[in-house]
């Protein structure tokens, strides 16, 4: 019998809001699948598109940006720093037909340890359901 | 001028960790100051933890109280840690008893109720809560149950579990499985003694019990508090965000919010001051998470008095019905829907049916508790401030910040806690803070990995573990319990025995053990970098639903870690001296109140003026309600301030242009046709407002009569005024419109004075106030009321039916929609008293070439309307008093005071340090574009024509590193985050899996 | 401040003799043009000191071997030239030039800064073949000759100007307009044959070339973003990339004094080959091209002004620059933001609005 795909997911995670809210979730023992790799970053504005690509080429199923909510951030305006390169860099893939939909972008505050498990379930039924990522698997790449 | 002090000499007791007392206690440990942060609970945050979000930006940003972000200093969210050297926070403990020692010091006993759990051993595993069998209601979350062994909210400050001995039934339940041994069933009370050289109280308030509230219906299930719904509406909170009614969980779509539920009645004769705008912000939330929702607010007066907040309760909400009256009766039906009978102002009575209904409820004073221990008096149960003070008290070494002397907002409580800050600087005197030697880190080293699940290893294969890092060649060791410091000899023995010059520490969720981590490796002779915590057990332990994966994430994330930290290596900069010099332009009572306070701890100042005197808009103010006299006051500044030798003040003295950065600004002055240049560490403007002069014919401006407010308060002092028969005020002129969509402040509050002076004078005299919504906010409203009793008359109007004035056979005459009456009336006025509004008078400046950025308004924008009040965009740059926004002259002193605590904490570094949470510029690489510098949100960043490449100012940088993904040569880089180590970090995440180990 | 005047010489005479007018004027006191490179049948950008080698340029040889902005950079990035240089500058050129203001590597202040407008582009092999002891122009080549990117450019006038120098609807003259106040200035010391009132007839043309374009560029683009769809197109379309980043070298906006790609963060150490052979079974070599490319077009996908430099530089031709209008064409519409539109736009990847894109990140769960 074949394995049951079990997706990859690299999570960036603002370590004022999202990384918070992990370990909220994980405190209150809200679980959720063990799915996202984490990398904690300073701020969701650092995430460089690069380390997103890298990812996706290297295997990953789904890149999950977490930042902290508008007005939120630590940063004064990371966040819609953030927001706008994750746009073009989906409106990249969606041109490119590479499935942007493999890459959220959400905000989830420190005070948020639900909407964190319930991001990550929804991101890792939703990765589940479109099967691995075609960017890892070629060998070409 | 105040002493040589050593970096935490002086001490500094804060009573109340809530949001002031946090504020006020980083603020004051940001001085160098040695703070005790006192709390009555078991844990920090008192009501902003319940919080999510807070007007007017629907958003926390309580972090950004951080000024810093540093090894030593918790890089965290400040709802989970506050962690720093130099501040020590007690729980649990209430004061008992002040004692007056030599010097004005004094001496605090303090009561600590046991906690039943030591600190400094509790591991946070929560297995003492899970086996509790004790069930109580919830005080945090308020709709559901808590166990007795538990803490107030999840990742709570301190982190560790506490034993609520009221409730808890001594079944040892806990012992049994406390791992640490740290559960003491018979730990008995403990008695703490401080000494301080200055006290701040902020105690914050109780809100307002609506028990007594019967005939709003308070024992009905779907009555509920505002809290209550904050807490509804909170994602952690006992619906986890949705909204359901307590009676049968169904989601309300017609919810009805009561304004001044327990405020301005005969309990509480004074306006509770942040519900109106809380109230509704909450109306915001529930209407953005459930739009088809109807939204009914009843009010008395919509008191949005701050500068953004009327704007804010008109713009964002659009779609709600106000109500102006009380509701006289709430009734339930079968159903437990809630009809609510009101009159409205046309004297009609209705019922109409909601789902739900939210009291708004203000805010108690807790002072009467504690108060005599101080000698303080008291002022309807919040501590009594002095008069021509926000927080000064009788005794000056005692501080009431926020709710502490009367119901707050929460703006003005940080404003507060910082000119706490602020004002304790200038009486204690500051020490220079110490430079840390810089430390580079050099490339290959040997890496170790230390895995602490604490006690919780039940999913891990450590020999499997072992094997494969071994195979990595990086050494492996599980120690257990480092953060209660039991397992630190272990740790330190392994990295000797080892040689290590690396290690990961993967453990539990990093408040105190990554702190306490980092202070050991330092001691080793390491840089804080060098050790890389690994937040592991809440996230994955706990958190993943799947047991047989922690195997596998144990090693990829601690190998991710591990080889990040081999590809670690920096050299540290070198510091910055910064200029010993704060320039401050405007001699209003702001900045002169600013100058004589740096002045006071030995900061030299340059005070400009563009007139041809100090003092600014506060000459021209008259007796305040509360009884403050501006003049001697300001008269005695001014004289102080001429006197000082640190004080250089330049009248005729205009700003023109400013070049630099923080620590290094120039400034170019410009004294007639001499142009003079000053160099300064921070700049603050303190460039004041102007009155609002209304056009020709507006409220009748112009006519013989009718004269502004101020003026008229200057008119009433000289007697001028004690033939008048009858005088109209008119509010809101050139305010609450479309060209000055705010509301100015400090109108209203005059004309109370105004007409209570009148009335006082000559009892027989008719007032007439003509106003919008009365802006007489927290204890102010106690002069409403005594207006009214006077025998003052006030008529409502609404800003499409405004009034007119006019003269009419020599006299002037008023007509104004009397909604009451339902028709319009005319009243004949000896005299029209316009009170005109505050609208911005600041000039564009020129700051390296690009003009300062103001806010909608006009005023000078600060980086965030909370928790940074006084900052703005560019970093050593601040702002306070009138150039800010409308307020009151005691306010405005008081915003000069929290700048001038911000600002010292760069006058105080004799040089500015580097630091590791920064970015840098790889000047090779970069290609001066200048991209780094717009992505900056810290302006830590300038172009450096010399070596034609950005540079960073490191004392600047909070290391966010925004610039790095801005740039796309990664010319400007992370130290925290490299991108080899980001892209290595990728490649170990997804490599490990595919092995299926 | 914006007059259009006429002259009434053919382009290429009627633009030297534009020139020669500046320099008679002392207006300017060098001027880059397109000239003859050495005598040879290829024309490059030449700086000129007076109006005597003029009789060298060719103002509208339907070539372009690089960007003129590029070497407008190298001309003003470290310090701005003392005495005013005049530049003429193809839309795409300028473009770019005004993408490399914004970042800092162009300074306009002592630049006269003159447009053309372009009609389309040739490949310098093209144009070698055709030319002979004359240069040749635009009319000498059929469409297909013309460059693919030049017949999708959606601009054949440029948006920045101080002056530009309009040969659509110019009835086989020039039509010089004024664009700024610097330009207007200018244009009082020219000898202009009439002042233009009625410039419908330039419209209309413009608007119907850049309907043409735009209609061969939605069919094309179409085509091709059928053939790169998916990660298996791609990888197809870039099969003969040699990873040589001449792309890069050659794009006027990728200005960076060493590529990202190309730095140590790429010089990995030897066994993690082993550990990705190990891992895949089969290591492509070299490794993160396709990185490179999908790293580019985020880096430049909101500054490309489709110019297709990238394309002509290309060993392997690769359509890289067909592939780069289609992001950088979709990505700037998606985003509102125009590379080259104006001076005063912002860096769009250093800022924000608050009002953009406002659902994203705030999702419901």
């Amino acid at each position: 019998m074949e394995k049951e795909f079990d997706p990859k997911i690299v999570g960036f995670f603002c370590n004022w809001c999202t990384a918070a809210a992990a370990d909220l979730a994980g405190t209150s023992r809200i679980q959720y699948p063990a799915n996202v790799r984490p990398i904690r970053v300073m701020c969701s504005g650092s995430v460089d598109a690069s380390y997103v690509i890298k990812a996706l080429l290297e295997g990953a199923d789904g890149v999950l940006i977490g930042g902290c909510h508008p007005n939120d951030c630590h940063y004064v305006n990371g966040n819609y720093k953030a927001r706008r390169r994750v746009a073009l860099l989906k409106s990249i893939l969606t041109t490119l037909d590479l499935d942007p939909d493999r890459v959220w972008l959400r905000w989830i505050s420190a005070a948020e340890g639900v909407r964190f498990a319930k991001v990550v379930r929804q991101m890792t039924e939703e990765i589940k359901e479109k099967g691995p990522n075609p960017m890892g698997k070629s060998t070409q790449t | 001028m105040a002493k040589k002090v050593k970096e935490f000499e002086r001490h500094v007791v804060v009573l109340g960790g809530g949001a002031a007392g946090i504020a006020a206690a980083l603020a004051l440990n940001d001085l160098g100051f040695k703070v005790s942060l006192i709390e009555k609970q078991s844990h920090l945050l008192g009501t902003i933890g319940q919080l999510d979000k807070q007007f007017p930006n629907d958003a926390c940003g309580f972090c950004q109280l951080r000024s810093r972000v540093e090894p030593g200093v918790s890089e965290l969210c400040l709802r989970r840690d506050l962690g720093a050297e130099g501040l020590d926070i007690y729980n649990l403990s209430t004061l008992w008893n002040v004692e007056k020692l030599k010097g004005e010091r004094l001496k605090l006993y303090f009561n600590q109720e046991p906690a039943y759990i030591k600190p400094r051993l509790c591991v946070r595993c929560r297995k003492c809560e899970d086996v509790c069998p004790v069930e109580v209601p919830d005080e945090f979350n308020l709709l559901g149950k808590r166990k007795a062994a538990y803490t107030r909210y999840p990742m709570a400050i301190p982190p560790t579990w506490v034993i609520d001995g009221e409730n808890c039934t001594r079944c040892g339940e806990c012992v049994k499985v406390c791992p640490t041994d740290c559960i003491d069933l018979e730990m008995q009370p403990r008695e703490i003694s401080l000494e301080a050289d200055a006290v701040v109280i902020a105690t914050g308030f109780s809100l307002i019990d609506p028990a007594y509230l019967t005939e709003l219906g308070v024992r009905f299930p779907n009555v509920v508090t505002s809290l209550e719904l904050e807490r509804i509406l909170s994602d952690m909170g006992p619906t986890q965000g949705e909204l359901k009614r307590p009676s049968d969980g169904s989601e309300p779509k017609k919810v009805a919010f009561v304004f001044c539920a327990g405020s301005r009645d005969r309990l509480h004769p004074y306006c509770s001051t942040a519900c109106c705008m809380y109230g509704a912000k909450e109306a915001r939330m529930l209407g953005d998470k459930y739009p088809d929702t109807e939204l009914t607010i009843f009010y008395m007066d919509r008191r949005g008095y701050g500068k953004p907040y009327y704007s804010y309760m008109e713009e964002t909400l659009p779609d709600v019905r106000w109500i102006p009256c009380r509701p006289a009766k709430v009734e339930e039906d079968q159903d437990n829907n809630l009809i609510v009978h009101y009159e409205s102002e046309d004297g009609k009575f209705h019922k109409e049916e909601f789902d739900l209904v939210t009291l708004v409820v203000g805010q108690e004073g807790r002072a009467d508790d504690f108060a005599n221990l101080f000698e303080l008096e008291t002022n309807e149960g919040f501590v009594k401030i002095e008069v021509g003070s926000e927080i000064g008290t009788a005794n000056p070494k005692v501080f009431a910040i926020g709710s502490a002397g009367g119901p707050k907002d929460l703006p003005d409580s940080i404003t507060e806690a910082q000119a706490a800050a602020g004002r304790i600087a200038s009486l204690l005197g500051i020490p220079k803070t110490r430079n840390t030697p810089p430390k580079s880190v050099e490339p290959f080293p040997k890496v170790g990995v230390v895995f602490d699940p604490v006690g919780d290893d039940d999913g891990l294969d450590k020999d499997a573990i072992k094997t494969f890092f071994a195979e990595k060649g990086i050494t492996t060791a599980f120690i257990n319990y480092t953060e209660t410091g039991k397992g630190l000899s272990e740790l330190e023995n392994f990295i000797k025995e080892k040689e290590l010059d690396r290690l990961v520490v993967a453990g539990p969720a990093p408040n105190k053990a990554e702190r306490l981590l980092k202070e050991r490796v330092q001691e080793l002779g390491w840089h804080p970098a060098q050790l890389e915590y690994l937040d592991f057990r809440e996230p994955v332990l706990w958190g993943y639903e799947d047991a047989s994966k922690f195997n596998e994430a144990a090693l990829t994330l601690a190998l991710a870690h591990a080889e990040k930290l081999r590809l670690l290596s920096f050299d540290s900069a070198e510091p910055v001296q910064p200029f010993g010099r704060a320039l401050i332009v405007g001699a209003g009572a702001a900045g002169l109140w600013a100058a004589r306070q740096f002045a006071d701890v030995g900061v030299s100042v340059t005070l400009i003026e563009k007139t041809e005197q100090p003092g600014g808009q506060a000459r021209k103010l008259s007796r305040t309600l509360e009884g403050f006299e501006p003049a001697p006051f300001l008269e005695n500044l001014i004289k102080k301030v001429k006197k000082s030798k640190k004080i250089e003040l330049l009248t005729n003295t205009t700003l023109d242009r400013i070049e630099g950065e923080l620590g290094k600004f120039t400034a170019h002055l410009k004294r007639g046709e001499k142009e003079l240049i000053r160099g300064a560490a921070i700049i603050l403007f303190a460039t004041g407002a102007q009155e609002y002069e209304p056009k020709k014919d507006e409220f009748g401006w112009g006519l013989e009569g009718v004269i502004s407010e101020r003026d008229f308060a200057g008119r009433i002092s000289k007697g001028e005024t004690d033939d008048l028969k009858s005088v109209v005020m008119i509010q809101c002129v050139g305010s609450r419109n479309e060209e000055h969509p705010y509301c100015s402040r400090v109108c209203c509050r005059r004309a109370l004075a105004n007409a209570i002076a009148l009335k006082e004078a000559n009892p027989k005299v008719e007032v007439t106030i003509i106003a919008r919504d009365v802006m007489s906010w927290g204890l102010s409203e106690l002069y409403y009321l005594k207006a009214r009793e006077l025998g003052v008359n006030f008529i409502r109007y609404e800003k499409d039916n405004p009034p007119t004035v006019s003269r009419r056979d020599g006299k002037l005459v008023v007509s104004v929609f009397d909604r009451l009456l339902d028709a319009t009336v005319e009243l004949s006025a000896g005299s029209v008293v316009l009170a005109n509004g505050i609208v911005a008078s600041t000039l564009p400046i020129l700051y390296n070439d690009k003009p300062v950025s103001f806010d909608k308004f006009g005023f000078f924008a600060e980086v965030n309307p909370k928790f940074r009040p006084t900052e703005l965009e560019v970093d050593g740059m601040f702002a306070a008093g009138l150039a800010k926004g409308p307020k009151r002259l005691t306010e405005s002193l008081t915003e000069a005071s929290a700048a001038v605590a911000k600002a010292l904490v760069f006058l105080r570094a004799e040089k500015l340090a580097p630091k590791y949470y920064v970015a840098r510029t790889n000047t090779r690489r970069c290609a001066f574009c200048g991209i780094c510098i717009d992505a900056c949100p810290n302006s830590a960043r300038v172009m450096d024509d010399d070596l034609m490449s950005a540079r960073v100012i490191e004392a600047i940088c909070q290391g966010c590193g925004i610039c790095a993904s801005a740039c796309p040569s990664q010319a400007a880089h992370l130290l925290t985050l490299e991108s080899d180590q980001a892209f290595r970090m990728i490649d170990v995440m997804l490599a490990q899996t595919e092995r299926g180990d | 401040m914006v007059g259009i005047y006429k002259k009434d010489l053919n382009p290429r005479e009627a633009t030297r003799e534009f020139f020669a007018e500046l320099f008679e004027a002392n207006l300017i006191s060098s001027a880059l043009l397109p000239a003859r490179k050495a005598g040879l049948n290829q024309i490059f950008p030449a700086l000129l000191s007076s109006k005597d080698s003029l009789e060298e340029t060719f103002p509208f040889a339907p070539v372009m071997p690089l960007s003129t902005a590029v070497q407008l950079s190298k001309i003003t990035r470290f310090a701005d030239p003392e005495h005013t240089v005049a530049v003429l500058l193809r839309p795409c050129e300028s473009r770019a030039a005004v993408e490399l203001v914004k970042l800092r590597q162009i300074s306009l202040d002592n630049v006269l800064l003159i447009t053309r407008d372009c009609p389309g582009t040739v490949e310098p092999e093209t144009f070698e073949e055709k030319a002979s002891d004359t240069i040749p122009g635009f009319s000498d080549f059929t469409e297909d000759q013309i460059r693919p990117v030049c017949r999708m450019c959606e601009h054949p006038t440029a948006p920045v100007a101080d002056i530009n120098i309009g040969t659509f609807g110019a009835e086989g003259g020039i039509i010089l307009e004024a664009k700024t106040d610097k330009g207007e200035e200018i244009l009082k010391h020219v000898a202009l044959d009439a002042e233009l009132s009625d410039t419908s007839s330039r419209e209309a043309s413009l608007k119907q070339e850049t309907e043409k374009r735009t209609a061969f560029m939605e069919k094309n683009l179409a085509e091709l973003k059928k053939e790169v769809a998916g990660i298996e197109g791609l990888v197809k379309f870039f099969a003969k990339c040699i990873d040589c980043h001449n792309c890069r070298t050659m794009c006027p906006v990728c200005y960076c004094n060493e590529c990202f790609f190309d730095s140590a963060t790429f010089h990995f150490e030897g066994p993690r080959y082993e550990e990705w052979t190990q891992r895949r079974g089969i290591l492509a070599m070299p490794r993160d091209e396709i990185l490179f490319h999908l790293g580019r077009m985020n880096h430049i996908g909101l500054s490309c002004v489709a110019c297709g430099m990238c394309e002509q530089a290309c060993p392997h031709d690769i359509r890289v620059g067909q592939l780069f209008t289609l992001i950088s064409t979709t990505a700037q519409k998606e985003l509102d933001i125009h590379a080259g539109r104006s001076l005063t736009d912002p860096l769009p990847l250093a800022t924000f609005r608050e009002d953009e894109f406002t659902e994203m990140g705030e999702e419901k769960v």
